[in-house]
């Protein structure tokens, strides 16, 4: 592949169609789940962080590893259990005998794509490890900040909150993810698909990278150009504003989340090979940028209502503002 | 405020809201802060009255009282005690003022300026309904019988304005009525008692917020109802054209004749028409002249067209212009002659004489004004008058006329013309061709009008609008003196001659001992021109056949051929009166109209005045008119709709939107799932799963739709889209969505397009809105302005 290595920015065509090869290669281990790996592929183009959560064997970890094993760059794995220290993540500075000063010891967070497995089995103390790689992605030890390199993506795994010995996540955490994504059980045909291949070995093993580090942050760099109409805009912020207003949420979206929004749906769109957003790539990342996010108000989580609904009936309610655009351009042309 | 302060003050407010169609009399607003001083007495010291111990029959009398003493302070401050205390110098000073006032009204005509007489008047009269009002609706507590004071001072003005109120003093003034109506309604309701515990008026609290202040619901529906029937009131009579009287509008009712006591005070020349088709001849006048061949009796000119019709201007000379001083008219030569009038049952305020007076000896006030060649009297009227005079008729010969030259500058206001349309224009530059010198294009006109096709008749309608001229003098051909004069007038000025239009009467019938009679059916109006050295010379274009309108000699003279159907010499030798009449068949028709159709005989010409027994089927047409227009307009609306919103795209974002509005109406109209708010790509799944008559080539349409249309709305601006085939896409769709419907059940969606129907609700819907919104604001600002203690 000449082309990975010049630095012209991409054309758009060929941003779907790269990203498209990263989908194919993580499908080639995950079967029958497109949606999910496309979102997956989505939040890495929108420079964010994703966060999976499902019951435990449905393939959280697979689908982390195969995303991380298609890109050719430096992938660390941190197993998160109950005596996880922040050291163990961030890095340690140890006295060194020789030049008799301290020497920092990188942690597992010192790479391209992290995989925190089982995250929420950490307690919240080494959880909130993470808050500043995540968001200003540079790690502060003894008062030294390192600089994290990019592409910097955290693929974190959890366990429903329900589930015995899991510690939830902080709000402050929670936020610093772009999305949450539920895997779900595969089809019958896909899980017999998935049982035949995964007979003859790990079909990880047979994962060739399809891609590298320089090129997904060309593609980052062509997402970041993505255009969004201000109607879309507005649409999002009003969504957003919305879930603020909901009577059955104590905690609705916070800025960053518009701003996740936003940074997803011209991801979603370059996905597409558009290069402008629809109001409906919002209204699809919507649940999954949203959701994990908001907390319910006490009467909604006694009717046993789920963040996932609330944001649903969020997107009937807000009206599309599809038609302003239009009138908006013809009054400033008669102006 | 309680119940009858409410009802006292809405009271005057309706007095004043009746009081507005004074606007239509007046020319001015000078009247309103004194009327409105006058109302708020009486409404005030009526209030008052009520409030102290005073018994209650003693308010209209204090009421008046001070009524005097406000105007007593207004207009005859100084005279009185204490500027308010009317006193015999006051009072006097107070007749004088009125007196005016009644002098104005027989001399001019509406609107009347604002002088301090009619004023005067005004507020006197005024106040006096403002004091029945408050005595009838508050005193007496019969808020609904104030409307006959109310109904009596709107339809007084009306009837004297010259074309009627309009419908905003209606409007007011119904309003006014009904918000009387409603403070009285609510008073009673309010006495009713309240429920307890229920309503929030009932609960104690003082409140200065705005919060949960509703308006009552009685109240607002009680509005809405009264809003909709003046609504109603106004718009069904400009829809249905058998009605158009249902809006009151000035009537041209008979001045001179029977009812001596009425006066002169509008346009002359608008009654005319009465004057001759009125069916019985009414002597006005006898007249005895020492002029072997008498002329015309001329009261004045009317010299300003409005390009409706002439009218005359404003009449002012001082007291030197009285006549017993001497005229100083302008100079004409000829024989002096003699005339003797003594005038019956006439009561105008100008003086019927000859042509040219050089000086009249007359009983009274009376002033001549130069410029209009009119006697007349701001201060006494002619009836039962006798006089004398002298004139002179002007006899200039033809050949001396033709040397006449085009006058100066100071003419320049008998030549002002309104829009003339272009055919009239026409039609004068053609018929004075001919003609070199200023009198040629005189006669020439003359004589066209003389000429065939036009036709004397009486069967006109009296308006005479720039429409109505051109429609005169391009296709009826038909009217009587007051067409043919203000055509001839208005064609002179268009020829670049100063006329006016003159107003009088014809010599009359002579009888046996050379005295002639003048009757109401010899009024006549008649145009002049004017001429540099010779002054304003008569003309005469209507072919009256009872010989009695002649032409002067100075045209005839010019003119070799006589025109048929004109009659120079028949003067003398005409019959009795009785003859006369039979040779107009048409005379009597328009009276006998209301009673005896049978008088219209079948050769008649119909008039477009309604004929009574018409109006019930002009009604039903109308209706049916009416209903034609309601069952095609909303199909009509649609295809507009269409047209232009594609007309109006030109880029390329716009014809997407077009397609995408285009896209909703099709689909609403079909009755197709459409659901506003969703993303356009949402929108066309809804769509694509509703309506099962779409095939996979109107899929594709969509496709290329919905593309377009978010290329147009979400990317960047510039960004190219492909709509060449956009309409052509709607269009299929369109057909493929009605595709599925029953006949019967297509033809209904179309004819009544229901996008076009929901936008006609959207728009009520909106109405009703600022309505609630206005309602709840009025709510909170009366809460505001009235907090609860308790």
């Amino acid at each position: 592949m000449p082309s990975r290595r010049s630095s012209a920015p991409l054309e758009f065509e060929d941003v779907a169609e790269r990203a498209a090869r990263i989908v194919d290669a993580v499908e080639q281990v995950i079967q029958g789940k497109n949606d999910a790996v496309r979102l997956a592929v989505t939040v890495m183009l929108a420079e964010g962080h994703l966060l999976i959560e499902d019951v435990p064997g449905v393939g959280k970890t697979m689908l982390a590893k195969a995303l991380a094993r298609s890109i050719d760059c430096s992938v660390r794995r941190i197993q998160f259990t109950p005596d996880l220290l922040p050291s163990d993540v961030t890095g340690v500075s140890v006295w060194n005998q020789d030049t008799r000063e301290f020497e920092f010891k990188p942690g597992a967070i010192f790479a391209n794509i992290v995989v925190g497995d089982e995250i929420n089995r950490a307690s919240p103390k080494t959880q909130s490890a993470l808050l500043e790689c995540m968001e200003e992605r540079h790690v502060t030890v003894d008062g030294t900040t390192y600089e994290l390199e990019p592409p910097f993506m955290v693929l974190a795994t959890q366990n429903p909150v329900e589930m015995e010995g899991t510690y939830p996540l902080p709000e402050a955490q929670r936020d610093r993810f772009t999305a949450r994504l539920a895997i779900g059980y595969p089809s019958p045909d896909a899980e017999l698909e998935m049982v035949d291949q995964h007979g003859a070995g790990s079909p990880l093993d047979d994962l060739e990278p399809v891609s590298d580090a320089l090129e997904v942050a060309k593609l980052t760099q062509a997402v970041r150009s993505v255009h969004i109409a201000e109607s879309v805009r507005r649409y999002a912020i009003d969504l957003v504003t919305a879930t603020r207003d909901n009577r059955d949420l104590r905690l609705g979206a916070s800025p960053r989340a518009t701003l996740h929004l936003l940074r997803t749906g011209r991801a979603a769109a370059a996905l597409d090979g558009r290069d402008f957003v629809l109001p409906d790539d919002v209204q699809t990342l919507a649940v999954p940028v949203l959701a994990h996010r908001l907390l319910l108000s006490a009467e909604a989580q006694v009717s046993r209502r789920t963040t996932q609904a609330v944001v649903a009936d969020v997107l009937a309610a807000v009206p599309v503002p599809s038609t302003e655009r239009p009138r908006a351009t013809r009054t400033r042309r008669s102006g | 405020m309680t119940g009858r302060l409410r009802i006292a003050f809405h009271g005057g407010l309706a007095t004043f809201a009746a009081a507005t169609a004074l606007g239509s009399v007046f020319d001015g607003y000078g009247w309103i802060f004194p009327v409105l001083g006058g109302i708020a007495v009486v409404v005030v010291i009526s209030e008052l009255v009520r409030m102290s111990p005073l018994p209650a029959a003693l308010g209209p009398l204090l009421a008046a009282a001070g009524v005097t003493g406000y105007v007593t302070a207004t207009y005859s401050g100084s005279a009185a005690y204490g500027h308010v205390i009317p006193n015999g110098a006051s009072l006097h000073v107070l007749s004088t003022i009125a007196r005016q006032g009644f002098h104005d009204i027989d001399k001019l005509s509406t609107p009347v300026p604002t002088h301090q007489g009619l004023v005067f008047l005004a507020v006197v009269g005024v106040a006096a309904v403002a004091l029945v009002v408050d005595l009838l609706a508050v005193t007496m507590r019969h808020a609904a019988v104030a409307g006959l004071p109310l109904l009596a001072t709107f339809a007084l003005c009306t009837s004297v304005a010259k074309h009627g109120a309009g419908w905003v003093p209606f409007v007011l003034a119904t309003t006014g009525y009904l918000w009387l109506l409603l403070a009285d309604s609510r008073d009673r309701l309010s006495r009713w008692g309240r429920p307890l515990g229920l309503e929030p008026e009932g609960r104690p609290r003082f409140n200065w917020s705005d919060q949960e202040v509703m308006p009552s619901p009685l109240s607002v529906m009680g509005r809405r109802i009264g809003l909709s029937a003046i609504a109603i009131g106004v718009l069904v009579p400009l829809l249905i054209p058998g009605l158009r009287g249902g809006i009151p509008r000035g009537g041209h009712g008979l001045g001179i004749g029977s009812g001596s006591s009425e006066r002169f005070t509008v346009n002359p020349i608008v009654r005319i028409q009465g004057q001759l088709t009125s069916s019985k001849a009414v002597p006005l006048m006898s007249v005895r002249t020492s002029d072997p061949d008498p002329g015309y009796l001329r009261l004045t000119a009317l010299d300003e067209f409005d390009g409706d019709s002439f009218k005359p201007s404003v009449l002012r000379q001082p007291a030197e212009a009285q006549v017993s001083r001497g005229i100083s008219s302008p100079a004409v030569t000829g024989p002096l002659r003699t005339v003797q009038i003594a005038i019956g049952g006439l009561d105008v305020p100008w003086l019927p004489l000859p042509q040219q007076v050089e000086n009249v000896e007359v009983p009274g006030d009376w002033r001549y004004d130069p410029p209009s060649n009119t006697v007349f009297s701001a201060r006494v009227g002619t009836s039962g008058l006798s006089y004398a005079a002298q004139f002179v008729r002007p006899h200039p010969t033809a050949t001396a006329l033709e040397g006449a030259v085009l006058p100066d500058q100071s003419m320049a206001s008998y030549l002002q013309l309104p829009f003339i349309p272009d055919a009239v224009r026409a039609k004068t530059e053609e018929v004075t061709a001919d003609a070199t010198t200023p009198f040629d294009k005189a006669v020439a006109i003359q004589q066209f009008l003389r000429s065939s096709p036009f036709q004397y008749s009486l069967h006109v309608d009296a308006s005479d609008s720039t429409n109505a001229l051109s429609d005169f003098l391009l296709k009826t051909h038909r009217g009587f003196c007051q067409q043919y004069a203000a055509a001839m007038a208005v064609m002179a000025r268009l020829s670049g001659i100063p006329s006016r239009v003159a107003v009088g009467f014809t010599r009359g019938e002579a009888g046996t001992d050379g005295t002639y009679t003048v009757t109401t059916h010899d009024a006549h109006a008649w145009p002049e021109l004017y001429f540099g050295g010779y002054g304003w010379l008569p003309f005469e274009p209507t072919p009256r056949s009872d010989g009695q309108a002649q032409q002067p000699a100075y045209t005839v003279e010019q003119t070799a051929t006589p025109t048929p159907g004109q009659d120079v010499n028949g003067a003398n030798g005409k019959g009795a009166n009785g003859k006369t009449k039979s040779n107009v068949p048409n005379k009597l028709d328009r009276l006998n109209n209301d009673t005896n159709l049978r008088g219209v005989g079948p050769t008649a010409p119909a008039g477009p005045v309604a004929q009574p027994n018409h109006t019930r089927r002009d009604v039903a047409l109308s209706l049916l008119a009416v209903l034609l227009v309601a069952l095609i307009t909303p199909s009509i609306v649609r295809v507009v709709q269409r047209r232009r919103r594609w007309r109006r795209a030109d880029t390329p974002t716009e014809r997407a939107a077009a397609a995408w509005a285009e896209l909703r109406a099709s689909a609403i109209d079909a009755k197709a799932g459409w659901i506003d708010g969703l993303t356009p790509r949402a929108t066309v799944r809804v769509l694509r799963a509703e309506a099962s008559g779409l095939d996979a080539a109107d899929a594709a349409s969509l496709e290329r739709i919905v593309n377009a249309v978010q290329r147009a709305w979400y990317a960047r601006t510039g960004a190219q889209i492909k709509n060449d085939t956009l309409e052509a896409d709607v269009d299929d769709i369109r057909s493929s969505l009605f595709a599925d419907a029953p006949l019967g059940e297509r033809l209904v969606l179309k004819l009544w397009p229901r996008s076009v129907l929901r936008d006609a609700r959207d728009l009520t819907g909106r109405f009703a809105t600022v309505l609630d919104a206005l309602d709840v604001a009025g709510a909170r600002l009366r809460a505001r302005l009235r907090p609860r203690h308790v």
